[in-house]
């Protein structure tokens, strides 16, 4: 019995490389299709890992104060208060802004050296030691011609002249592409906010995370004097990722399934490409003999043959276009800002779920393409489709 | 009557084209006929007449509008689609009238094709085929397309694959209208050896080099039985 299926899935190979026409307009539609698709879950993909990674990399808690509904600076006298707290061990101030380096926008973090991401690596020079010394992410850098020992002024605070010690790389590329880091007292007073922080990076033991959030949240619970504390755990911030990326995905998937529907009466039209020839065939095909069923296998598989070319295809063409060519421009329309040419390794990750769904996109598309009018032909009385 | 050596048998078998509209086709009207089996049956009649119709139907590649079509005691006319196919690749073999070879093929691999759902090795398919393509002197054009074939190669190739399952019936229509000739001299030849080798052949023609070589004679007009006639002996 598997003799015969073997010998049908024979023919259906046969008739792709016959059809040869037919098949490459099929594989080329389909892979024009599944291209963006695959494009962007990996990019979202990759994003959605990279920040995870940030995640992984920082505070066990975020604080910050509440002001009007909106994250606002905390005083850094807040910091001896927190440090008392059971199961604290460490209060780090971070300050964090954005400036434009004429017209570049970048990204300005200050805080302590032990406190920077243990995945940050030195591609040149040294972290910063003396006042005004900053390390610029690699492709800030190269975007801007800048070298250790160069200086620049940021247009938030040209006063201060800043000079690069280091140039670095990061695992999380998207984040790290624009950073300028500093060190705390230089950043604070590059965005002028003496004795502030933008936030506080709390590090806790192990399993003690959700009490100290609930303690650290009630401080100043009661006291109509002092600001809400807004605080965000580790977990949190992964969860609002997860979900975030997730519900993108999805919405993407879901437009895109739409997208495709759509497309399916172009693909019908396409997909008759030959059909004519096909339909006689068929007729001549069920004349001698063969039955309605075994037709359809054969069309099947030729289908599932198809599409087992056209999705790796696109998987193929998508991963060297973002490994090879950086995403040259189809990253920009999945990216914001970034440019035709992204200035940064652009992040993908190829996961087997949506490699599975652009499989059975395929599929789908050439059984609605053809299988209806295979069957129509094959239950039409030979005597007229030969005609 | 119906004889022991009856195989085919139609009972007021009618084919109306575009039934009850104005533009209503009569194709076939009320036709009853055997076929007895080791004979060769001639359809004959003018262009119009209803041969490729009532051919058609006794190949089981075309269904009537009316009336029986019995293969021995077998109703095919209420069989299904499915199960006239199996009678197609079983017990008819059909040589078409423009010969419906598929294009893309080779001689054997169009000879072998009606054998791919039953016989599984290609090596015993491809024999099969090749082996019968000698039989009709097509030994050496085995591996040519249609295209490049004659007429006359592309008739034999296509009695070689209506042959191939080793049929009860070998049914052919207007096998005379695109071959010149020596290929019709040929052709009779083939079909008088299969005769003679116990097969039952049924041809619509009005070409009447095959006359003499007929047992039965049925002739049609406007798609109705005009006459039957028998040859005892002597040229119908």
């Amino acid at each position: 019995m598997l003799e015969r299926h073997l010998n049908f899935l024979k023919v259906a190979s046969e008739n792709i490389i016959r059809y040869k026409g037919r098949s490459i307009v099929v594989v080329l539609c389909l892979v024009a299709i599944l291209l963006p698709f695959i494009t962007a879950i990996a990019i979202s993909q990759g994003v959605k890992s990279q920040s995870l990674l940030s995640v992984e990399e920082g505070a066990d808690i975020y604080l910050t104060y509440d002001q009007y509904g909106k994250n606002s600076a905390v005083p850094l006298s807040f910091i001896k208060e927190a440090q008392g707290i059971e199961g604290i061990l460490k209060v780090v101030p971070r300050v964090i802004g954005r400036s434009f380096i004429g017209n570049y926008l970048t990204v300005v973090a200050g805080m302590p050296t032990d406190a920077l991401p243990p995945s940050l690596s030195l591609e040149k020079g040294r972290i910063f030691k003396e006042e005004n010394e900053v390390i610029i992410g690699a492709s800030l850098a190269r975007a801007l011609n800048l070298d250790i020992g160069h200086s620049f002024t940021l247009d938030i605070n040209k006063s201060r002249i800043l000079k690069v010690s280091g140039i670095f790389s990061s695992k999380s590329s998207i984040w790290s592409a624009d950073l300028v880091f500093a060190s705390f007292n230089d950043a604070a007073e590059i965005f002028r906010m003496p004795g502030q922080a933008s936030d506080l990076l709390v590090y806790t033991r192990p399993g003690y995370n959700a009490r100290i959030a609930e303690v650290l949240s009630a401080l100043h619970e009661g006291d109509k004097t002092q600001p809400i504390i807004r605080v965000q755990t580790k977990d949190l911030v992964r969860q609002y990722f997860n979900k975030g990326f997730t519900m993108k995905e999805g919405i993407f998937t879901a437009l895109y399934t739409v997208a495709i529907a759509i497309a399916i009466p172009a693909l019908l039209v396409v997909s008759g490409f030959g059909m004519g020839e096909r339909r006689r065939e068929i007729g001549i095909i069920k004349a001698i003999g063969w039955q309605t069923s075994e037709i359809i296998e054969v069309v099947f598989i030729e289908n599932l043959l198809l599409s087992l070319t056209a999705a790796p295809m696109a998987l193929l063409i998508s991963f060297i276009w973002i490994k090879l060519f950086n995403g040259f421009l189809i990253a920009q329309f999945f990216i914001a800002e970034i440019g035709i040419l992204p200035a940064f390794p652009v992040p993908a990750r190829y996961m087997p779920l949506p490699l599975f769904l652009s499989f059975a996109f395929a599929l789908v598309l050439t059984m609605v393409g053809s299988m209806y009018s295979t069957w129509r032909s094959a239950v039409t009385s030979p005597a007229v489709t030969m005609k | 009557m119906n004889t022991n050596n009856t195989v085919l048998k139609t009972e007021g078998l009618s084919k109306y084209y575009n039934p009850e509209r104005p533009e209503e086709v009569r194709a076939l009207r009320d036709v009853s006929i055997e076929i007895n089996s080791r004979k060769i049956t001639i359809i004959s009649g003018p262009s119009g007449s209803g041969k490729t119709t009532l051919i058609s139907i006794l190949g089981a590649i075309d269904r009537p509008t009316g009336g029986h079509v019995f293969l021995h005691e077998e109703e095919l006319t209420a069989l299904s689609d499915e199960a006239l196919a199996l009678i197609r690749r079983n017990k008819i073999g059909f040589i078409f009238q423009d010969f419906n070879l598929l294009p893309r093929l080779s001689a054997w691999e169009n000879v072998a094709y009606p054998l791919i759902p039953i016989v599984y090795k290609e090596k015993e398919r491809k024999d099969r085929a090749v082996a019968l393509l000698e039989m009709l002197g097509l030994g050496k054009r085995i591996n040519h397309t249609s295209e490049e074939m004659s007429g006359g190669e592309q008739q034999r190739v296509s009695i070689a694959r209506a042959l191939v399952n080793n049929p009860e019936i070998l049914i052919a229509d207007e096998p005379s209208s695109n071959i010149d000739a020596k290929a019709i001299e040929n052709l009779i030849s083939i079909l008088v050896d299969l005769k003679n080798k116990g097969m039952t052949i049924v041809l619509s023609t009005h070409d009447d080099a095959f006359y003499p070589y007929a047992d039965v004679k049925i002739n049609l007009k406007d798609g109705a039985l005009i006459g039957i006639e028998h040859n005892n002996g002597g040229k119908i």
